[in-house]
């Protein structure tokens, strides 16, 4: 899933436009479910293996497109750099009420996802409708995130350490975790955005180069340690 | 007469590469616990996933009270019949509460949880001796209390009928034993239960009718649960100068 998020942002750096970011995000998010599926089923490891092929796809006509229109190039860089520089009140508007709907179906389906965890066929025992509902989340989350990006520009490892860190202190159950992610994952990109403005007096780091810093110590942590 | 609470009918399933059981016919009686043997790939695990419909089904039907189970929708499958496959599902951090509660989906898929979810999921954990441990992680449990814990879920889902597929799968032979136990008491407490065992011994121990399975079709059905050497050869391909002629009788007499 991880992939899929990469993907979505890495796709909104040259379509500036908020809705474009979103259009670009479901379009990846369903062509990589296209490529995943196997058999009617969704397993979780060939949707990675179709996340990765469609990342690079994407950023390989990312890259074209932003040499072709050299004269955005800087731009294009930039945005991609900014972070919440770029941020403004309309934009957040723009988006907000695509967030709160998603945010609301992610809890009204809180229990699916729980036994999503369960593996496929203890899911379906359950009477869970598996083919489906994981088509369901991942254009929720397609959404969310495309929602997302197209506000704060690419942040990376926020979505990858978060849920992990949540999951330890509240439990997998997704009625608790997911407000908690949600507010834990802002919490930490202002604190992060604190630091970025402040180490180096009068320069702004980009605040994806300070949660990738935080990030990744703390995702090998989680790797080592199984 | 009562009514049969399953009853399968010439049937064939399997994969999308073709079918893996053939011709299968078979039915169970309410509050039955009815045990599967049969050599490895013989499709015992086929014959319970075609009754839930997990995976093909070519010919044949399954009735569930009557009911043919292709015109029920899954979750009222899933009301009626409980199935366990043989892992746990992966390490996840749930609580063995939350674990247990899962089995209310069917019940109340919506996202908040009803005082009858709670009264049913305190029930079953208390049958299966767990209620004290309802707020451990799952993941620390150990195997037989993994076991317990999913059929605790089973038995909150409120199924009459449960699928298990080798519920004694990598348990010691005290858990072994006590899973079986606790089998028997849900069939006494009126559910009835199909499960696949390896060990005929446990099989003959605990189950009131053996089935077993040889290369997709039906190799016995014994009533009276009598598992002689000659049935063993022959279910295994065993050569029988392997198998020491008071073989049953043996284990007997070396476990008690």
């Amino acid at each position: 899933m991880a992939m899929v998020l990469n993907v979505v942002y890495l796709r909104p750096g040259v379509l500036a436009l908020p809705w474009f970011a979103f259009l670009g995000a479901v379009l990846v998010t369903l062509s990589v479910l296209l490529l995943g599926r196997r058999g009617g089923a969704l397993p979780v490891n060939t949707l990675l293996l179709a996340g990765i092929a469609a990342n690079y796809f994407f950023v390989s006509l990312s890259s074209l497109l932003a040499s072709l229109g050299r004269n955005v190039l800087h731009r294009t860089v930039l945005w991609s750099l900014e972070g919440f520089a770029g941020a403004n009140w309309d934009t957040f508007l723009a988006v907000l009420p695509l967030v709160f709907i998603a945010l609301v179906a992610l809890l009204f389906w809180a229990k699916p996802l729980d036994l999503i965890l369960l593996g496929d066929e203890s899911a379906l025992g359950l009477g869970l409708n598996v083919g489906r509902s994981k088509l369901i989340f991942t254009l929720i989350i397609g959404l969310l995130t495309g929602a997302a990006v197209s506000v704060s520009g690419l942040i990376g490892f926020v979505g990858l350490v978060v849920p992990h860190i949540a999951r330890m202190l509240v439990g997998a159950k997704h009625s608790r975790l997911l407000p908690f992610a949600f507010l834990s994952g802002g919490a930490l990109l202002l604190g992060a955005d604190n630091l970025a403005r402040s180490i180096i007096p009068g320069f702004e780091i980009p605040v994806a180069v300070i949660t990738a810093l935080l990030g990744v110590p703390f995702f090998i942590y989680l790797l080592r340690k199984g | 007469m009562k009514e049969k609470i399953l009853e399968i009918q010439n049937l064939t399933a399997g994969y999308e590469r073709g079918p893996v059981i053939k011709n299968v016919s078979l039915s169970l009686e309410p509050g039955e616990f009815v045990v599967l043997v049969g050599p490895n790939a013989s499709g015992k695990s086929t014959l319970l996933k075609a009754i839930l419909r997990l995976n093909r089904i070519f010919q044949g039907n399954v009735f569930f009270k009557g009911q043919d189970i292709s015109s029920i929708s899954r979750r009222k499958l899933a009301q009626s019949i409980a199935y366990l496959p043989q892992e746990n599902g992966q390490e996840f951090s749930f609580s063995l509460e939350e674990v247990v509660m899962m089995g209310r989906f069917p019940h109340n898929p919506l996202f908040y949880d009803t005082a009858l979810d709670k009264e049913k999921t305190e029930e079953a954990l208390r049958i299966v001796g767990l209620w004290e441990k309802r707020k451990e992680r799952f993941s620390i449990l150990s195997g037989g209390e993994k076991r317990r814990a999913v059929i605790a879920r089973a038995i909150a889902q409120e199924s009459e009928l449960l699928l298990l597929d080798e519920p004694t799968l990598h348990l010691d032979l005290n858990y072994q034993l006590e899973i079986s136990a606790l089998l028997k008491k849900l069939s006494e407490l009126g559910k009835s239960i199909l499960a696949v065992y390896h060990d005929l011994w446990l099989a003959c121990l605990f189950a009131h009718r053996i089935l077993a399975l040889k290369s997709g079709s039906l190799f016995s059905q014994k009533p009276d649960l009598v598992v002689t050497s000659n049935f063993i050869s022959q279910l295994y391909d065993l050569n029988l100068d392997l198998l020491p002629p008071d073989y049953l009788n043996y284990k007997n007499r070396f476990l008690w």
